[in-house]
């Protein structure tokens, strides 16, 4: 039997705002092309976590990260690993819809244009026009936007609606090519059916990519992924299938979180 | 500080309903039984309100399991409970029919009876127990009492077939009562199926208590603690399962049985 190498190897986080631990010892390992679902109460760390993964905490001052987080056994907060570069690899998309004050276009031949492409011989390119037409149109159809916006290119992108635009900043995370994408409360700022297009979105993507999605909703969680992580204080309490998590949770925590017991 | 206090309610009521119904069902398997044993006719007619009792609340409580499932979205041991509850009335409604079975054969005897039963009052005696037990281990959540069940139903089985043996020893002494006879195995029977439904019970408390969806089976093999044993065990399971089916012929079939009785 041929063990699978998980996608991030997480070994003992921990993070701090200053004085404030916000996660703690969390041992994880996510899987390559499954999704799986972070919940947990508001403060828990779910966001923390998530945003260690592509080393957005960096940004945050007074923030220190303790412990590896390795992307397919490369530790991404190791010695000259540029951040940028891991960001490259691992897109995100958050809670509010944020498009770029652009064209539809733009906003997604923005990043291509600045990084270029690399080619099958590890040389560097800028893309051409013909070529970012091409993977602009391949995002937004892989982002399930094209059809509704393929005839208005050139329009403001905030003339779209909240469910379009969330869409669009999952197209623009795609066009880069990134392996895995992280989405922090994606439908949280949705109506029932740009989530429901969310979430039939994110489980084609996962054919293709490694995705992790932090959620307040847990029927979310349970509709969409294949593993699910209970956060409670900064501590990762239990970590298991799906299923298993929401048929029968092991730690009385987690039990006490899904079943609406803990407020 | 609980929260979801509606939802909370909602589950408490559920619990009382199905507590409730396994009243009303051993209410009627008791009055069946004692309609046999004293032969007091007005009884039948209790039974027959109770069956249709039982039936009302089997639609009731399940109209409430799908309004709990559609309002509340119910998750881990809530939705355990939700599901069990609607499993378990089918059951506790199949012994309110088996209640009223019992209660039409009384009246074939009118007053004709064998003079010395030991077995069959005995078997009514525990079955009638096995309903409310199996009723209080749900509304408890006892996983573990509920396993017992089954061992109390081997105890059903057995005196199911002494009963049988029984009856085939008066019928060969005076075929007049091989018609009373065929109906006190009948009775025997029924009481039979309201155990094997008290042990469904059983059953689904263990895994409304445990998550563990366990096989009653499993119960009667052998599981070794060792690690090694682990593979014995799978083989013996695999071997069980691979065993010949019994020949299907129905004449030779039934004269089997028939001489091992």
């Amino acid at each position: 039997m041929v063990i699978p190498i998980p996608k991030i190897e997480v070994q003992d986080l921990n993070v701090y705002f200053e004085k404030n631990h916000a996660l703690k010892n969390v041992d994880i390992n996510i899987e390559e092309k499954e999704i799986t679902a972070i919940i947990g109460p508001s403060g828990c760390g779910k966001s923390t976590f998530i945003r260690c993964v592509n080393r957005m905490n960096d940004l945050v001052l007074g923030c220190t990260v303790k412990g590896s987080v390795t992307v397919d056994g490369k530790d991404i907060y190791g010695k000259g690993v540029d951040a940028v570069e891991v960001r490259k690899r691992i897109g995100m998309v958050f809670q509010r819809p944020n498009p770029f004050p652009k064209s539809i276009f733009e906003n997604i031949a923005y990043a291509p244009r600045l990084h270029g492409f690399v080619d099958e011989e590890g040389k560097h390119h800028s893309y051409n026009k013909q070529q970012l037409k091409e993977v602009v149109e391949w995002s937004l159809k892989r982002a399930a936007l094209w059809e509704e916006v393929s005839d208005r290119l050139d329009k403001s992108a905030y003339n779209l609606s909240g469910g379009q635009q969330q869409r669009l900043c999952i197209a623009r995370a795609l066009a880069i090519k990134p392996e895995i994408i992280l989405f922090d409360e994606p439908c949280s700022a949705l109506d029932p059916i740009a989530t429901a297009k969310i979430e039939d979105l994110l489980i084609d993507l996962k054919k293709d990519y490694t995705v992790l999605i932090v959620t307040h909703n847990m029927q979310q969680a349970a509709r969409v992924a294949d593993r699910t992580a209970y956060f409670y204080l900064g501590e990762l309490i239990e970590f298991g299938e799906t299923k298993q998590i929401f048929e029968r949770p092991e730690k009385d925590l987690t039990e006490q979180y899904i079943t609406g017991r803990m407020g | 500080m609980a929260t979801r206090l509606q939802f909370a309610h909602e589950m408490e009521e559920l619990s009382k309903e199905v507590e409730e119904m396994g009243e009303l069902a051993r209410l009627a398997i008791e009055k069946a039984v004692k309609l046999i044993v004293t032969g007091d006719y007005y009884l039948k007619d209790e039974v027959r309100k109770l069956d249709k009792e039982l039936y009302r609340n089997e639609l009731m409580i399940e109209r409430h399991c799908t309004d709990i499932i559609a309002l509340y979205t119910p998750v881990a041991s809530d939705l355990r409970r939700v599901s069990v509850s609607w499993k378990i009335i089918e059951d506790l409604s199949r012994i309110g029919r088996y209640a009223w079975d019992i209660a039409e054969i009384a009246e074939v005897f009118d007053g004709q009876k064998f003079k010395k039963l030991v077995s069959l009052p005995q078997m009514a005696s525990q079955v009638v127990g096995m309903v409310p037990d199996s009723v209080d281990y749900y509304t408890t959540g006892n996983a573990v009492e509920a396993r017992k069940l089954f061992d109390r139903d081997d105890e059903i089985d057995e005196l199911y077939d002494t009963i049988f043996r029984e009856m085939l020893t008066y019928m060969f002494e005076d075929p007049k009562k091989i018609t009373i006879g065929i109906h006190y195995i009948l009775i025997a029977r029924y009481l039979e199926r309201v155990a094997d439904h008290a042990c469904n019970i059983g059953e689904r408390v263990v895994y409304m208590a445990t998550g563990d969806r366990w096989d009653p089976a499993d119960r009667k093999r052998k599981i070794p603690a060792s690690k090694n044993g682990v593979e014995e065990y799978q083989r013996e399971v695999a071997k069980s399962r691979k065993e010949p089916t019994r020949p299907t012929d129905v004449g030779d079939y039934h004269q089997h049985e028939l001489a091992e009785k």
